[in-house]
């Protein structure tokens, strides 16, 4: 009973065979009543995922993106009590972490755009020993980076993440009409950009 | 520009989306976030406790046992006192209605949404309604069962409205 109270233990988390939904619910279930080596077991299997996604969305500056899957994993821990088990918990975690960068983005808006970190992207670079196919993402990767950060919103969720023009309009507060003009914009930078790196 | 031209997918839009989606879904980050992750958690909880959490998984616990006790040995249920469920769930739900209660008051006077206030009210009224039955059935597992999850979802709504 008592590994059921709030804890912070630095070991290793248990390996569990299961993968899935029904796993990630019993984890959401233990983590929700203060079990915190249930919610690093939710953070290990999902982080990679939130940081890709955040890290795009922060314009490849890594810095940013990890304060901001820090956030938006503190907060799905402040949420978890309302979690209903009627999504999966993957969707749920993903929509949050989404929200948490899109609020930064709308906090910063005007702010100069930093540099893009290469360390990603060099990551990248070295996942496919080929080269070329490699080089090309990451002059994509580089490319997208640089999209001014509305356009650049809606390119990450349309193109990339699969997302509805009508639900990036909701979430970015702004007309499905906007999130189409933007994601337009977006192409066509990009394109632009792309034939300067490939050029 | 019309929306239709804008919806319109040229070669060159289906080519970029290719490469779009052929993107890693993944990636690592440079560092390990969860110490940061674990110490805003529990900078966040000693701000918001959540002690009542551990009492109710406590009682949770004991219902389980109770229900296993229940279901795999007829046996030895037979062979107990009659009324010794009875005396467990009467206690359990005291014990957790005090828990409960303990749990409100560290809560209190936290400013609530009004537009929350109908919801807690339904849940204090389940919660009471359940305790009645309690009394009237005290051998009820399930009756138990539900006045834990009522005090879960209660104390949840709370914590979340005044976290905001």
């Amino acid at each position: 009973m008592l590994a059921l109270a709030v804890s912070l233990p630095s070991a290793a988390v248990d390996p569990v065979p299961a993968t899935g939904p029904d796993e990630d619910h019993a984890w959401v279930r233990a983590a929700s009543l203060g079990d915190a080596r249930a919610f690093e077991a939710l953070y290990r299997k999902h982080s990679r995922r939130l940081y890709a996604v955040v890290w795009r969305l922060a314009g490849g500056q890594a810095a940013r993106a990890e304060d901001l899957v820090q956030e938006a994993f503190i907060r799905a821990w402040q949420a978890l009590p309302t979690f209903r088990f009627e999504s999966a918990f993957s969707t749920w975690l993903h929509r949050l972490a989404v929200n948490t960068a899109l609020m930064d983005l709308r906090s910063r808006s005007g702010a100069e755009d930093l540099e893009t970190d290469d360390s990603a992207l060099e990551n990248i670079a070295t996942r496919d020993t080929a080269g070329q196919r490699a080089r090309q993402q990451v002059d994509l990767e580089r490319a997208v980076a640089t999209l001014p950060e509305r356009a650049r919103a809606v390119l990450v969720l349309h193109d990339i993440e699969g997302w509805k023009h009508e639900e990036i309009a909701a979430e970015l507060s702004m007309a499905v009409g906007s999130s189409k003009a933007q994601l337009h914009r977006a192409r066509n930078l990009l394109r632009a950009r792309l034939g300067d790196y490939r050029g | 520009m019309a929306n239709s031209e804008i919806d319109k997918i040229s070669s060159g839009d289906a080519d970029l989306r290719w490469q779009l989606r052929q993107l890693p879904r993944e990636l690592d980050p440079a560092r390990d976030l969860w110490p940061g992750i674990a110490a805003g958690i529990h900078a966040r909880d000693q701000r918001h406790p959540r002690r009542w959490l551990i009492g109710l998984a406590m009682a949770a616990s004991l219902l389980l046992t109770v229900g296993v006790w229940m279901r795999a040995a007829p046996a030895h249920r037979e062979a107990a006192p009659p009324d010794l469920t009875a005396q467990v769930v009467r206690k359990e739900a005291h014990s957790m209605t005090k828990q409960y209660q303990a749990a409100l008051r560290e809560l209190e006077g936290a400013p609530v949404p009004t537009a929350l206030a109908p919801s807690l009210q339904t849940l204090d009224q389940s919660a009471a309604q359940i305790r009645q039955a309690i009394a009237a059935d005290p051998d009820s597992v399930f009756l138990l069962h539900q006045l834990q999850k009522t005090y879960s979802r209660r104390l949840a709504l709370t914590q979340r409205a005044i976290a905001g």
